[in-house]
C-alpha cells in the first residue's frame, strides 16, 4: 500500500527563490526512504514541508491517501528526530517522551506503559529521571526516537539525526536505527548529507541536486546505473572518475593518452566514467592507459592511488584507483591499468543524462 | 597558596599578575559601591550628635541607640509604607515579566503586520524617559479616577520596565533553538503551552536579570509617588521617608534607620532572583 504521496511538490520561498521545482515521489507502507545530497540542495526543506515545519507552495502531499498540504504539524501524525535531538532541557527523559502522549489526552496508565516499553526496547530505562543536560551524545539520540517511538506515528522523519555523533557511535546508532525501523515497520524518511549512511539505510534512495531528485532507486541500482554524473560522483568512496570525451567512430577519446574502443549511435562530447574499484592493473601491453602516480593513501584492506594520466607533456586527466590489500608503489613512477567495458558509464554532456 | 589559588580563574602561575589585578579593580569597585550603604547603616545606630562629630566611626557605648528605629517603627506608619512599596515593586515586576516575556516571544518567533513598528516602540520607550510624559500621565490619572491608587504606580512602573524588558527577552528568545518549538508543534502542543511550558522555563535566568533591573529603579523611585500617590494611604517608603527630612531640621536618626530598613526587603528579594540568575538551563537540550 503506497503510505506517502509526494506529488509534484515545490517550494517557493516570498523573496522569489525557488528552493525545490518539482518532486514526485511515492513511498510504500514501511519503507525506508533517505533524502540525500550537499548540503543547500533542500533536502531539509523537503522533509520540513512533509512535516508541516514548512508549508508547501505548490503541488500535493498525501498520507495514507489524506491530503496533508493544509494540516498542522500535529495533525499529520508524524514523528521528527532534529539534528540537534531538541529535547525539552527542563523535563526528565520520562516526560520527554510522555510529553506528547499527555498533550493527545492519553491515560496515565497507558503512557506509562508505553514510555516503559519504548525505553526498554532502547535501553533507557536507568536514565528515565534524568534531565538532557546529564546525558551522554549517544543517550540523548536514543532518547529523541525515543520520544518519537512512543507516539507510534504513521511516518518517521528524520532530519540528519546522526551528524552529532562520532564516527563510532555514528555507525552503532545507523545499525540501531535500522534494525528498530525493521522491527516497527513504520514508513521512514531520513536525511543525510553522508552517502555511506544513506547506502547503508536505504530500500530507495533520493538523490537530490539543486531541489531536484536527480535519481530514485535502490541502493544497488544508483551505484550500478548512475542516472546522471551528479549521482555518478556523489555516490560510491571515493568518487567514480569522470572525464570529458568525445564519441567518435574509433570509439571513445578521452585525451591523447587514451582512446577506447566502442561501437555506439551516439556522437559527440560525452562524460565518460569509471569507478576506482573497477580499474584493473595490467601489463604494457595490455593496458588501456598508464598513470602516473602522484599520492597513495594506505587504509590497509585497500589502497588508493592518485595520479594523471600520464602524457608526454604532464597535463594529463586525474585519476584514482582502488585496490584492495596494501601497495606500496613509488611515488612519480608509472602503473599500467585496463578499463573493462563492462563498468563504463557514459554521458550525454549536453543533457547531463545516462547513454 | 591553596586558599589563594582557589581564588584564581585559572591554576597556572602565569595568570597571577592579571588576576590580582583583576580583583583590585573589583575589590576597589566593591567598596565604593558599599560605601554610602555602610556609612548609613552605621549611622542609623548613633546618637545624632555622634553623627555629625565622627560620621565614619562605629557606634560605641556612648553613642549607640536605636531611638531612630523607634521613632520609625512606633511613631510612623513604616509598615503601611513597605506594604505599599512590596505590593507596588511585586506587582510590578511580575507584570513586566510576564508581560515582557509574552510580547518578546511573539516579537521573535511569529512574523505578523506591524511587527517591526511595534519592536521600534519598545526601543523607543527605551530612549525616552518615562519621566518626561509626567503631566500627560498625571492627567490621564486623574480622568482615570487613579490618582491616590497604588495602580496608579503599578501601571506606570510596568510602563517604565517593560521596553528594556522586551529587548533583554528578546535576545534570549532568540537564543533558543528553533527546533524545540518545533519539536513541540510535532508534539501537538498548542502555541499557549508552548509558551508557557517549554519557553517560559528556559527563560528564568534572563528574567531573573531583568527581575533585578526592573525593581530596584522602582523601589528607590520617589516621583511617580509623590505625583500620583502622595495620600497617606498610598505613601511607598522612599516617600514616607521623607517626613523626616524637613525645611529647617532634619531627623537624621529616622531618615537613616527608615533607609536601613528600607534595604532589607529588596535585598531579600534580590536574592532570591540572584539564585536564578545561575545559567545553563538550556544546556543539554541540543547537541
Amino acid at each position: 500500500m503506497t503510505d506517502v504521496i509526494l506529488e509534484k511538490v515545490g517550494k517557493t520561498y516570498p523573496n522569489g527563490f525557488h528552493a525545490i521545482p518539482s518532486v514526485d515521489l511515492s513511498i510504500e507502507e514501511g519503507e525506508f526512504i533517505v533524502l540525500v545530497g550537499p548540503s543547500g540542495c533542500g533536502k531539509s526543506t523537503l522533509l520540513r514541508m512533509v512535516a508541516g515545519l514548512e508549508s508547501i507552495s505548490t503541488g500535493e502531499l498525501r498520507i495514507r491517501g489524506e491530503r496533508m498540504n493544509d494540516k498542522e504539524p500535529a495533525d499529520r501524525d508524524i514523528a521528527m528526530v532534529f539534528q540537534n535531538y531538541a529535547l525539552y532541557p527542563h523535563m526528565t527523559v520520562y516526560n520527554n517522551m510522555a510529553y506528547g502522549l499527555k498533550n493527545r489526552g492519553m491515560a496515565k496508565e497507558l503512557i506509562a506503559e508505553k514510555v516503559t516499553d519504548v525505553a526498554t526496547m532502547l535501553g533507557l530505562t536507568e536514565l528515565l529521571q534524568r534531565k538532557p543536560r546529564q546525558l551522554s551524545g549517544g543517550q540523548r539520540q536514543r532518547v529523541a526516537m525515543g520520544r518519537a517511538m512512543v507516539r507510534d506515528p504513521k511516518v518517521f522523519l528524520f532530519d540528519e539525526p546522526l551528524s552529532n555523533l562520532d564516527a563510532k557511535l555514528r555507525v552503532q546508532m545507523r545499525v540501531e536505527i535500522r534494525q528498530l525501523q525493521r522491527k516497527l515497520g513504520t514508513t521512514t524518511l531520513y536525511v543525510t548529507h553522508d552517502q555511506v549512511e544513506a547506502m547503508t539505510l536505504a530500500d530507495r534512495l533520493v538523490v537530490l541536486n539543486k531541489g531536484k531528485a536527480e535519481q530514485i532507486g535502490t541502493p544497488m541500482d544508483l551505484y550500478n546505473k548512475p542516472a546522471t554524473p551528479f549521482v555518478a560522483a556523489f555516490i560510491g568512496s571515493p568518487s567514480m572518475n569522470l572525464l570529458g570525451a568525445n564519441l567518435t567512430e574509433q570509439g571513445i577519446k578521452v585525451s591523447d593518452a587514451l582512446t577506447l574502443p566502442l561501437s555506439h549511435r551516439h556522437r559527440g562530447s560525452i562524460v565518460w566514467g569509471i569507478r576506482p574499484e573497477h580499474l584493473a592493473v595490467s601489463d604494457e601491453q595490455n593496458a588501456d592507459f598508464a598513470l602516473r602516480i602522484q599520492a597513495v593513501e594506505s587504509l590497509g584492506a585497500e589502497t588508493l592511488i592518485h595520479g594523471k594520466i600520464d602524457t608526454a607533456s604532464g597535463d594529463g586527466e586525474p585519476m584514482v584507483v582502488r585496490l584492495s590489500g596494501p601497495h606500496l608503489p613509488d611515488i612519480n613512477s608509472v602503473m599500467w591499468l585496463t578499463a573493462p567495458a563492462q563498468h563504463w558509464h557514459l554521458f550525454d554532456a549536453m543533457t547531463q543524462q545516462r547513454l | 597558596m591553596k586558599l589563594f589559588s582557589r581564588f584564581m580563574p585559572s591554576s597556572g602561575m602565569r595568570q597571577v599578575p592579571k588576576s590580582v589585578t583583576i580583583h583590585a579593580v573589583l575589590l576597589a569597585y566593591t567598596v565604593i559601591a558599599l560605601f554610602p550603604i555602610i556609612v548609613v547603616v552605621i549611622n542609623s545606630f548613633k546618637e545624632r550628635r555622634a553623627i555629625f562629630r565622627d560620621p565614619l566611626g562605629l557606634p560605641d557605648s556612648s553613642s549607640f541607640t536605636l531611638v531612630g528605629f523607634e521613632q520609625v517603627l512606633l511613631r510612623s506608619d513604616f509598615g503601611l509604607y513597605s506594604w505599599n512599596s512590596l505590593v507596588v515593586t511585586i506587582l510590578a515586576v511580575g507584570l513586566v515579566l510576564l508581560l515582557g516575556a509574552m510580547a518578546a516571544w511573539a516579537l521573535t518567533e511569529y512574523k505578523f503586520k506591524g511587527n517591526l513598528l511595534i519592536t521600534f516602540l519598545f526601543a523607543m520607550g527605551i530612549m525616552i524617559p518615562i519621566r518626561l510624559g509626567t503631566v500627560s500621565i498625571l492627567s490621564l490619572m486623574v480622568n482615570l479616577n487613579l490618582v491616590n491608587t497604588l495602580t496608579a504606580l503599578v501601571l506606570v512602573y510596568i510602563a517604565q520596565g517593560l521596553p528594556l524588558a522586551v529587548y533583554i527577552l528578546s535576545e534570549f528568545v532568540r537564543t533558543i533553538p528553533k527546533e524545540l518549538t518545533e519539536a513541540a508543534r510535532c508534539d501537538s502542543v498548542s502555541e499557549y503551552k508552548i509558551f508557557f511550558c517549554v519557553i517560559l522555563p528556559l527563560l528564568k535566568p534572563a528574567m531573573a536579570t531583568v527581575a533585578v533591573f526592573t525593581m530596584i529603579p522602582i523601589w528607590n523611585d520617589l516621583w511617580f509617588p509623590l505625583i500620583l500617590a502622595p495620600g497617606e494611604e498610598t505613601r511607598t517608603i522612599t516617600l514616607g521617608v521623607q517626613q523626616f527630612v524637613g525645611q529647617y531640621v532634619t531627623d537624621w536618626n529616622s531618615v537613616l534607620s527608615a533607609l536601613t530598613l528600607a534595604i532589607v526587603p529588596v535585598l531579600i528579594l534580590y536574592t532570591i532572583f540572584s539564585r536564578q540568575l545561575i545559567r545553563g538551563l538550556t544546556s543539554g537540550a541540543v547537541k
